[in-house]
């Protein structure tokens, strides 16, 4: 009876009931303490800094406009030969189907079934949108109006409604123009004219002066699922990522045209503009080992998208969240590329590999043709080196919010880290596990580094 | 939520170690409690790192904590304690005999 209770017994109540409040407390303080303005993404992770130049040094006067056909996507032929070229492709399409015959785990008829269904209901991509949705002046209303923060803040919201990860912003000057593809993956030019709107005809495409901000989001891929590549199991994480995307972009276009301004995307995939650079200059993470953009929230575990608008918007800035300095250090997955694609030098540099990199930015740049070839042998893609990223990981465990704040204060423990994810962490898991893991929806989590 | 019960849960061990100290009269120096307070984070930190590594379908990691985690936390917590009892001798309080 609490009558009854002695002093003794009064004080341990009241610390056991204490310590859960004080618990629960201190994280609603953190809360309102948050200083960043309303506009800014809130749920960035609280030791991700902002900063005004990226991790990777640029030098702009050498940055030219890319050719996106250029990649080995499109002009593997040009760079190991035809007849290499063609020898691969026949690898490429003979490899699934042996896989499948001998019922290897990963391409079994049941995985082969599953990339064929992310693969159906993509929406078509065009690079002036689906022009569906009714116009403010169908409506008889005047178009919407805000200022640049309140019109990034409610993309951003609108962008994650539809499915995107985290969002940002790039304002396009003389400098950041240069990201803009010279040539479209199906060979039409992108020009920048005078126009009040975009068009396009057979031969190009215009991008309107008055459209100067470039929207960039990461939508997110599945961890558990890549952990089972190279196969074609772990290959359709991406395909349902870019499924995704088709709706998402069309969705953000009609968005744009139902507030009364326009949105230019991409016409197919990894079109429009060079994506990695984009995200690094709005903010969405860094550039890595990789060569591509490693988030703070998802590693690299997304794929990044950008769309040009002429809503005026507030961009958002680069950040510094240590992952370019542990990449430094790390170096695993350079070790894990079964086609030793990736650089092994300690620092990056201003060298490009080769035709398929774009010079002008200090990076580790990799050997595209090696890595084709291997995506070739496997008969899919790959995706070796993101699963064995040590930021590839659920936030779940507080370890990892403990070792990437860690990260992003000093280097002085990344080899440490580096080690500790080796003894702890698996990064190939059977593919017949996948099957019976229960994973979430599309195999992600959605609150994932938007923890509060 | 997770939070919450381990609050409750770190409350409790708070709250029967002292108890505990109390009954055997163990007054503890503050090196000791530095040693207790230590093993006590550790052993936290590996509740929520072994839940949570099994929400992540990471069993591998979640095993190796307990090792890396949990068995320090305790060893720490026990030496702190060890040290406390075994200089006074472990001897009960007699206030019940007395009275």
């Amino acid at each position: 009876m609490a009558g009854n209770l002695s002093r003794r017994e009064l004080l341990a109540a009241i610390g056991l009931a204490g310590t859960a409040v004080a618990l629960n407390a201190g994280e609603a303080a953190a809360d309102q303490l948050d200083p960043r303005p309303q506009y800014v993404d809130r749920s960035r992770l609280w030791w991700v800094k902002e900063t005004n130049t990226p991790t990777t040094e640029i030098d702009w006067q050498t940055v030219q406009r890319y050719d996106e056909t250029k990649t080995t996507r499109k002009s593997m032929p040009t760079y190991v030969g035809k007849e290499k070229a063609d020898e691969l492709n026949a690898l490429n399409a003979r490899v699934p189907k042996e896989a499948e015959l001998e019922g290897r785990p990963g391409y079994t008829t049941k995985d082969i079934a599953l990339k064929e269904a992310t693969n159906a209901g993509r929406v078509p991509m065009s690079f002036l949108g689906p022009n569906k949705a009714t116009t403010p002046k169908d409506r008889g209303v005047p178009i919407y109006e805000g200022t640049p923060e309140e019109n990034t803040q409610i993309v951003m919201a609108a962008l994650r409604h539809m499915g995107a990860a985290t969002v940002g912003v790039v304002e396009l000057d003389s400098n950041t123009e240069k990201l803009i593809y010279s040539v479209d993956p199906d060979g039409k030019a992108i020009v920048f004219g005078d126009d009040e709107v975009g068009s396009e005809d057979e031969k190009k495409r215009v991008l309107p002066k008055k459209a100067r901000w470039v929207i960039v989001y990461t939508i997110q891929m599945s961890t558990e699922t890549m952990r089972r590549s190279p196969t074609v199991l772990g290959s359709q994480t991406t395909t349902l990522t870019y499924t995704r995307q088709t709706q998402i972009q069309a969705q953000l276009q009609e968005f744009l045209r139902a507030l009364g301004y326009h949105g230019y995307g991409e016409a197919a995939t990894n079109a429009l503009g060079i994506a990695p650079a984009f995200g690094v200059l709005a903010g969405l993470g860094e550039l890595s080992r990789l060569n591509r953009l490693v988030t703070p929230e998802y590693g690299p575990m997304v794929r990044v998208f950008k769309l040009v608008t002429d809503l005026p918007m507030a961009p958002t800035k680069p950040i510094d969240a240590g992952i370019m300095e542990f990449c430094k250090n790390c170096k695993k997955c350079a070790e894990a590329c079964p086609s030793k694609s990736l650089s092994f030098d300690r620092e990056p540099s201003w060298e490009t590999k080769g035709g398929w990199n774009n010079p002008g930015h200090k990076a580790y740049f990799e050997d595209s043709t090696s890595c084709r070839a291997y995506w070739a042998a496997v008969g899919t893609n790959c995706g070796i080196c993101f699963a064995s990223c040590p930021y590839a990981k659920s936030d779940l465990a507080s370890v990892h919010t403990l070792v990437k704040a860690t990260a992003s204060m000093t280097p002085a423990f990344d080899g440490m880290f580096r080690k500790l994810d080796d003894v702890f962490y698996e990064d190939y898991k059977d593919p017949e596990e996948w099957w019976k893991a229960n994973l979430p929806e599309m195999g992600i989590d959605t609150t994932q580094g938007h923890k509060k | 939520m997770l939070w919450m019960l381990i609050g409750l849960v770190a409350g409790l061990g708070v709250t029967l170690l002292v108890q505990f100290l109390n009954k055997h009269n163990i007054k503890l120096r503050w090196y000791e409690w530095l040693l207790v307070g230590a093993g006590l984070l550790l052993i936290l930190f590996n509740v929520d790192t072994y839940i949570n590594s099994l929400a992540e379908l990471e069993p591998k990691a979640a095993n190796l904590s307990l090792l890396f985690l949990g068995l320090p936390g305790l060893v720490l917590l026990v030496l702190g304690v060890r040290l406390g009892y075994s200089r006074k001798g472990g001897q009960p309080k007699t206030t019940s005999k007395a009275a």
